[in-house]
């Protein structure tokens, strides 16, 4: 088991690695200038050595790469062009609501869609089995800025019941003035017991939410699905159920067990697509997180920013690949094999 | 001995020949499994229409020339009528006309995309899976390194630093998307060089190229057509994310994605200037998926269940 756990975290390392050469890559791959796009389009030749010198772009390349990979390794990723701000605080700005907001849209679509799935199975053949499938197949097949504009159309324009952008009205700051603590306004208001802000931060939250929330809906019932269907067939249900155990039995004490496995195995290409998507819906919804951050990034070409956007990102996702690997060895003693 | 009951699922899926009185098309093996997923035929046929419309689109659209750079300011932004079914955008051009052309662009860069990353990923793929050794170990190495990107996070970063275009963008995705095969590609080779009719043609003399060519890339291509086949939803959708971002196809182009993107501001007063573009993007997601989820049931029906 530990050697499973230590060339799982080396295998780990490596990729981390490799990520961090690849994003160093995609940098210099980039056509134009690097100092002339700091500089701006009219600065003098002195200028531009000066920025050059400044950021080490006269060295050459293996010298930049070796102060690019010390400088990550200090947790320092360059400045990004458009906030004038380090990036790796404007990171720590961001990112804890973005995760809130995928989390809890992850929370959500395993409730929404384990269910179906189960539901699925077990009337396997039916009417109902065809529906839901086609409801988890649109699901998937759902363009998100699509679907995030039809929300706010519908949900505020048309009935107007629900808030349209933003994480909570400024509105409230005269009324129940809400004190930071991790800078989550719906994380906030709940610890420090402001009632007022936590129903208008939650309300604010349940377009945004629902938008992420459909694709991981879609994949996690179409697995769940999938998965209990294979495990119906296997010997030890079928003898389950030639001994004459009721079918709610059958399912949720033999079948659901073993077939929890491909769920959790998702968990984090999910939530890599969540993540991806809550860049879109941030956008649309204007919520001040990582994926609005990573927009006008993108959009304005803050190449800093973008890297140390796709390098954090990708950090994450292979930190949840190795959480995942390690929880399903514990959960499932073949896969240390 | 796994048990009392001989499990028969081999015989299921083993091949037409040995099974006498079970007589089967010879147009397309496949059809009889295809009638029973309904699903599959749904999607081949509205598939197929998607696809017909796209080619046919200079001939069928009652206003070609809306695909292009025109402007008639007297009719902006008309709703849906007889004249305009989908109604007119910002600059008066027939909406039905512009999603039907939409289909094209979208269509193009799928095929892009489905044959560079096919071609790349088999080829790393059979590589690292029939010659196995070191270069199995770095190749896949490699690819484990593009894996640690979300896809769609990794194209839209390159998607950003390209110059914005239709090309451009199906080539970042196609960057994206090429390691899947390699992995899938060198899982196939590396069970086929494990098998009896493998080690036959080896102990007979074929030379690599022969095995390569002859007996592990057919064997590879069913798995790698159905992985294509559902593959095709996720580059529609990741295409129109790219534009929607402003980082693909530019204006005039009719492409799903921008044209959403352009009608955002006017979502509120004039609906269909989005919501038609949007439903093409939906349905041609969903016509796709619908066949890659029955081909994975007919091909694979271990891993797709109907």
């Amino acid at each position: 088991m530990s050697r499973y756990i230590a060339s799982r975290i080396l295998q780990a390392l490596g990729v981390v690695l490799g990520v961090i050469v690849m994003t160093f890559v995609i940098a210099r791959l980039i056509p134009g200038d690097p100092a002339i796009a700091y500089a701006g389009p009219r600065a003098s030749v002195e200028e531009l050595a000066a920025v050059r010198e400044q950021f080490g772009l006269d060295l050459p390349m293996w010298q930049q790469f070796v102060s690019y990979v010390t400088g990550v390794l200090h947790g320092d990723l360059g400045i990004s062009l458009h906030t004038k701000q380090p990036v790796t605080s404007d990171l720590i700005q961001v990112l804890p609501t973005t995760l809130v907001l995928v989390g809890i849209a992850l929370v959500f679509a395993a409730i929404v869609g384990i269910p179906l799935g189960i539901a699925a199975a077990r009337w396997h053949g039916t009417f109902g089995d065809v529906a839901a499938k086609i409801i988890a197949i649109l699901m998937v097949s759902m363009p998100v800025f699509w679907l995030a504009i039809l929300l706010q159309i519908v949900f505020f324009s048309r009935l107007g019941w629900l808030p349209v952008a933003g994480q909570y009205d400024s509105a409230y700051d005269s009324i129940s003035p809400l004190y930071t603590v991790i800078g989550v306004p719906v994380i906030d208001s709940l610890l420090t017991g402001n009632w007022p802000v936590f129903v208008n931060a939650a309300a604010h939250m349940i377009l945004p939410v629902c938008a992420i929330a459909a694709y991981p809906i879609g994949a996690v019932a179409m697995v769940t699905r999938g998965s209990l269907l294979e495990n119906l067939g296997e010997e030890h249900v079928r003898m389950v159920r030639a001994l004459g155990f009721p079918e709610r039995a059958v399912f949720g004490r033999f079948a659901l067990r073993p077939s929890l496995n491909p769920i959790v195995s998702l968990i984090a290409l999910v939530f890599a697509y969540a993540l991806t998507n809550s860049f879109i819906v941030e956008s649309v919804f204007n919520w001040p997180g990582l994926g609005s951050y990573a927009v006008r990034a993108f959009v304005s070409l803050d190449i800093p920013a973008i890297l140390g956007i796709t390098l954090i990102v990708a950090l994450l996702y292979v930190l949840l690949n190795l959480i995942v690997d390690l929880a399903q060895a514990v959960i499932d003693p073949r896969v240390r094999a | 001995m796994s048990g009392p009951v001989p499990d028969l699922a081999p015989l299921a899926t083993s091949d037409a020949s040995i099974m006498p009185g079970r007589r089967r098309s010879w147009l397309w093996p496949g059809w009889g499994a295809a009638k029973r997923v309904p699903l599959l035929v749904a999607g081949l046929v509205l598939s197929a229409l998607i696809i017909i419309a796209g080619v046919l689109a200079p001939w069928i659209t009652p206003y070609p020339e809306d695909a292009g750079a025109v402007v008639h300011p007297t009719q902006a932004l008309l709703a849906p009528s007889a004249a305009h079914w989908f109604g007119t955008d910002i600059v008066g051009r027939d909406v039905f006309t512009r999603v039907v052309f939409g289909a094209r662009v979208s269509l193009g860069i799928v095929v892009i995309v489905l044959v560079v990353s096919a071609v790349v990923g088999l080829s790393i793929g059979l590589a690292a899976g029939f010659f196995g050794g070191w270069l199995d170990a770095v190749l896949m190495r490699v690819t484990d390194i593009f894996l640690a990107f979300p896809a769609l996070l990794l194209s839209i970063a390159l998607a950003a630093v390209l110059s914005p275009s239709a090309l451009h963008a199906a080539l970042a995705i196609a960057f994206t998307w090429w390691p899947w095969y390699a992995r899938l590609a060198r899982g196939q080779a590396a069970s086929i060089r494990r098998q009896g009719y493998s080690d036959a043609a080896r102990i007979l003399g074929a030379s690599r190229t022969r095995q390569l060519v002859r007996h592990v890339l057919p064997n590879a291509s069913t798995p790698v057509f159905v992985q294509m086949s559902l593959d095709a939803a996720g580059i529609i959708l990741t295409a129109a994310t790219l534009s929607y971002l402003g980082l693909g196809a530019q204006d005039p182009t009719p492409e799903w994605g921008l044209m959403v993107a352009k009608g955002q501001p006017l979502a509120t007063t004039a609906w269909w200037v989005i919501t038609f573009p949007g439903l093409a993007i939906l349905v041609t997601a969903v016509a796709f998926n619908f066949v890659g989820d029955g081909l994975q049931s007919v091909f694979d029906p271990k891993r797709g269940r109907r």
